[in-house]
């Protein structure tokens, strides 16, 4: 793990020395080490900021789109795990970010952790986590102290990853991860979804979006969402999505954002870790990357050549036959 | 605001079923609405006049009519209303007939449903906006994909006009299915000796190009300006040297299936198609050729007294403006082998097709025009033995939803007959001739008289009734092919033993045609035939405009149909192109730039490339959409994320108020 951060700083380092990048975006500590927050580095000589470690979770594809145009002409350079670099060939399938314009540092992923489930154990606040193999220790203010072994905490995400390594990157910080030899997708908690009775699905929704207070953080960590302050989401005129705080209207507001994202969204969980009420938000993306995979065997963000499912018409698509 | 409404009872199709009266009366109600009326036929020149008349006296500033599907009337009653003044785009058309009053008997709730739609229009037809045309210039060159009947015909009128045509065929001849026919029905007049002629006529015309061995690889713009790439395929012969002689071909040591002659026998790797060819050129079949199979020979190379063979020939592409396109890429032969395993898949040697029998009844053809058993031919010492029994089956890939083909043919009852008639003359009067069939269909000019000849002169026996199985016996010594098959009309199964099975093998799409369909955004139907954009009203139209069709690529055809409607399309692609300018709808999209986010879905899904990237001063880049480009089909309007895309007659305020009206007023 070490060896990766040591290569990410390297790679960054040298990039910002030959001034092939004006910037290198990474992961480093946040408040305390408890926490990693994205890092814009600047200069070579403050690359040793950068950290790569399992708390480093943000997919930095996400600030690409909109720093693209901001100046016009800023080479940038990013880290990406694997699922960072599905979402950032989404942005290239769609001329959305500039190939010519960035520098990629891909780094193969163990999988993450889900800070959450650490701190759902303390009554205290966590102000340290460490790592040594596959445990994790976390430590809270007054001193309390705790070690996890790091698969009971993984993300959800990633315990069915099946591409942990990046697919797109012009350097790596380390040889290839094994992957998973079978590649078919594991739904898991959507076949669930889908066994239940049309009166339960409701209940279950319900259940899950009530609690949305329209803070737009899933929208905003979503790298492939690109519509910002033109949201229609947020469109007074015409009101195409209700402002009230509803289940119903909840429901719809997160639908869209399904819709938009539809071909385009490998279920990274940007948007899950980024909400603070804790809504299953992959139910609904995940159920339609299920949907275009069962229908038209599309997974998004796998192939440079591919454009996202919605935008293509082919002869032999099987529509009216679902 | 001045709104009239204008409801119409189209005789009984509207007013048996909705009060058209009544919902004229109530809609007087609604706001802004000053005159309501109801008509007895509104399209009619009285129910037009009414409409005139009442926006003049009463000063009217939008109108609504409320009668049948926009499709049929909207261009209409636009026209009417510009006639007495007002913008035409100020005018709504609410369909209570196709979505009302055809598909519904309950008299009540049918009138409350039409007066909803009407409510809706009426809410529509407030946010409407004046709307003007905008004009493009015109290419008056035209481009015809396909070079059989139907596409030379075409094009000689259109050249004869005046105007410069591409015909762009893709085998390395013109002529198509015509070519390869023996004689035409109901005349037995060689088809040969009219189509050659016209090919040639074609050929020298000056101001028709021929573009054979060639496709349509890319086609974009809009009508009055189409830019098409065209992808010359390698022949492997330069066909500016190239003279036609034939010598390459005798002297080609490799054979290859005759595909002109549907496989009754074999040609040679460098070949030309049949002798009237046009452009009569040679072509080397790579797949079967020596040279690039195993490296050696060149005999064609050797041979070659123009010096053409070019074994290193590549495609090549080219790039052509047109104004308009004419479809003409006729029709393929059901592959009735993949379908049919009772009549044997292909595998009974005397068991054969339409098109192979006419190949063998040609005089030019595989057996000289002698009528034979297949499967006598080829053998040593041996004089193939002309058949004494010969059984037409009718519709094989036709009329037979068993086969996914529930559509007639509507050549094979003819060609059936001629080809009866043509056994007789060729193999002998005392040839036993039987035609299985369904129902005879002669509905031509001349021709029930010439099957009702078949029957009576050549005495051919027509027995009514499908033919269950054909399977191969030996009776008496010699091999029979059995046709066991049912009379209807006695209903007792009857059993033939023939020499020669002719199965009437249907009419289908041309292979590919789906494909190219695609490439000019036309509709085409579940078999591959292109649609028109209306039965009655437009039938040598597609929906996008500047493409029309000719011939058989829009549904089974016979010769002189195809030729009729070839002669029909000229006139129209005439009628366009007559004008130097083009007026161009302005329903069209249009980009809020100071919304747009530039995620460039609209540049995706658009079959018209009319969203472009447009550069902005600041060096970033905006979605910007060419006027005379876009058709207004809505697919970016509907696409756009941010909304920021508007249909002009179609905005989302209107639309929302339509729903609105609906549901909440």
């Amino acid at each position: 793990m070490s060896d990766r951060q040591a290569k990410i700083r390297e790679l960054a380092g040298a990039a910002l020395a030959e001034d092939r990048v004006d910037y290198f975006i990474g992961w480093k500590q946040g408040i305390n080490s408890s926490e990693a927050i994205p890092a814009f580095v600047r200069n070579a000589d403050e690359v040793d900021q950068l950290v790569w470690n399992p708390l480093s979770h943000h997919n930095l594809t996400a600030f690409l789109k909109r720093k693209m145009p901001d100046p016009p002409n800023a080479r940038i350079g990013v880290c990406v795990k694997g699922c960072d670099s599905r979402t950032l060939v989404a942005l290239l399938q769609e001329d959305l970010v500039d190939k010519e314009r960035i520098y990629v540092v891909g780094v193969p992923c163990d999988g993450i952790i889900d800070r959450r489930r650490v701190e759902k154990e303390f009554a205290d606040e966590v102000v340290s986590i460490s790592f040594s193999g596959d445990t994790v220790t976390a430590t809270t203010r007054c001193g309390d102290s705790k070690d996890f072994a790091k698969g009971d905490i993984t993300f959800d995400h990633c315990n069915t990853c099946r591409y942990p390594n990046p697919f797109y990157a012009d350097d790596m910080a380390a040889d290839p991860v094994p992957e998973p030899e079978d590649r078919t997708p594991m739904w898991g908690t959507i076949e669930e979804f889908e066994a239940l009775s049309p009166a339960e699905k409701d209940a279950k929704l319900a259940d899950a979006f009530e609690t949305c207070i329209r803070c737009f953080a899933c929208i905003h960590a979503c790298p492939v969402c690109v519509c910002w302050d033109q949201c229609v989401n947020r469109s007074r005129r015409p009101a195409l999505v209700g402002q009230r705080v509803d289940t119903k209207e909840n429901l719809m507001f997160q639908m869209v954002h399904m819709f938009h994202v539809a071909g385009r969204c490998p279920s990274c969980g940007a948007c899950d870790r980024a909400c603070p009420v804790e809504i299953p938000l992959y139910l609904l993306h995940r159920k339609m990357n299920k949907e275009l995979y069962d229908m038209l065997g599309f997974e998004p963000g796998v192939s440079l050549d591919e454009k996202p499912a919605f935008q293509t018409f082919k002869l032999d698509d099987p529509f009216g036959e679902h | 605001m001045r709104i009239g409404v204008f409801v119409c009872h189209c005789g009984t199709n509207i007013a048996g079923t909705v009060d058209s009266r009544g919902i004229a009366a109530r809609a007087a109600e609604l706001k802004d609405v000053v005159h309501t009326e109801d008509l007895l036929y509104t399209c009619s020149e009285p129910g037009q006049s009414a409409i005139q008349k009442a926006i003049i006296e009463k000063g009217l500033t939008r109108v609504v009519v409320a009668a049948c599907s926009p499709h049929m009337h909207e261009v209409t009653f636009r026209r009417t209303v510009e006639g007495a003044g007002l913008n035409p785009f100020l005018f709504e058309m609410a369909n209570i007939r196709e979505h009302c009053s055809w598909i519904h008997d309950d008299y009540g709730l049918a009138t409350e449903k039409a007066y909803e739609i009407l409510k809706m229009s009426v809410a529509k037809v407030r946010q409407l906006e004046a709307l003007v045309p905008n004009e493009v210039s015109v290419n008056k060159d035209v481009l015809v994909i396909g070079g059989g009947v139907a596409g030379i015909q075409t094009a000689l009128d259109l050249a004869d006009a005046g105007l410069k045509v591409t015909i762009v065929e893709r085998e390395t001849t013109i002529g198509g299915t015509m070519a390869r026919l023996d004689k035409t029905f109901p005349t037995i007049d060689c088809s040969a000796c009219i189509l050659t002629p016209r090919m040639v006529d074609a050929a020298q015309h000056e101001n028709i190009e021929i573009m054979a061995y060639c496709e349509v690889d890319k086609v974009q713009g809009y009508v009055g300006n189409f830019t098409v790439d065209i992808r010359k395929k390698a022949a492997m012969v330069d066909w500016v040297k190239c003279i036609g002689c034939e010598i390459c071909m005798q002297k080609c040591p490799a054979k290859a299936p005759d595909v002109f002659n549907v496989g009754l026998a074999e040609t040679k790797a460098i070949y030309i198609p049949f002798p009237q060819a046009v452009p009569k050129r040679a072509a080397i079949q790579v797949e079967h050729c020596r040279w690039f199979q195993q490296g050696k020979c060149k005999v064609c190379e050797r041979v070659c007294p123009a010096d053409a063979i070019d074994y290193e020939q590549q495609d090549e592409y080219v790039q052509k403006e047109f104004g308009a396109i004419v479809m003409a890429t006729g029709l393929d032969v059901f592959p009735w082998e993949q379908h049919y395993h009772e009549y044997g898949s292909g595998n009974i040697p005397d068991v054969i097709s339409g098109l192979q029998y006419e190949r063998m009844l040609n005089a030019s053809g595989p057996t000289s025009g002698h009528v034979v058993r297949p499967s006598t031919q080829g053998i040593k010492g041996q004089e193939p033995e002309e058949p004494k029994t010969v059984v037409f089956i009718q519709c094989v890939g036709s009329r037979d939803e068993s086969v996914g083909r529930p559509y007639c043919s509507s050549v094979c009852c003819m060609y059936t007959a001629k080809q009866a008639i043509l056994t007789k003359s060729h193999a002998g009067m005392d040839t036993e001739v039987y035609v299985f069939y369904i129902d005879i269909r002669a509905t031509g000019k001349g021709y029930e008289e010439f099957v009702k000849r078949a029957q009576t002169e050549f005495n051919v026996k027509y027995v009514r009734g499908r033919v269950s199985k054909l399977y191969e016996d030996v009776i008496d010594g010699s091999r029979k092919v059995m046709v066991r098959g049912v009379d209807t009309l006695l209903g007792k199964q009857v059993e033939v033993a023939a020499d020669l099975v002719v199965l009437a093998s249907g009419i289908t799409a041309a292979d590919g045609a789906a494909q190219l369909a695609q490439k000019l955004n036309i509709s085409y139907d579940e078999y591959g035939f292109f649609k028109e954009s209306h039965p009655k009203l437009r039938p040598l139209e597609t929906n996008t405009a500047g493409v029309f069709l000719a011939g058989a690529c829009q549904s089974p055809k016979d010769i002189p149909t195809a030729v009729a409607q070839a002669s029909g399309t000229a006139a129209k692609v005439l009628g366009l192109l007559s004008r130097d300018k083009l007026k161009t709808s302005p329903q069209i999209a249009i980009v809020e730039q100071n919304r747009c986010v530039s995620c460039w879905k609209c540049v995706e899904v658009c079959p018209f490339s009319a969203p472009q990237k447009q550069e902005q001063r600041d060096g970033t880049y905006l979605s910007h959409i060419i006027e005379t480009v876009c058709q207004g089909c809505g697919i970016c309007v509907a696409t756009c994320p941010v909304n920021c895309i508007t249909l002009k007659g179609f905005t989302t305020d209107a639309i929302i108020d339509q729903i609105e009206e609906l549901l909440l007023a």
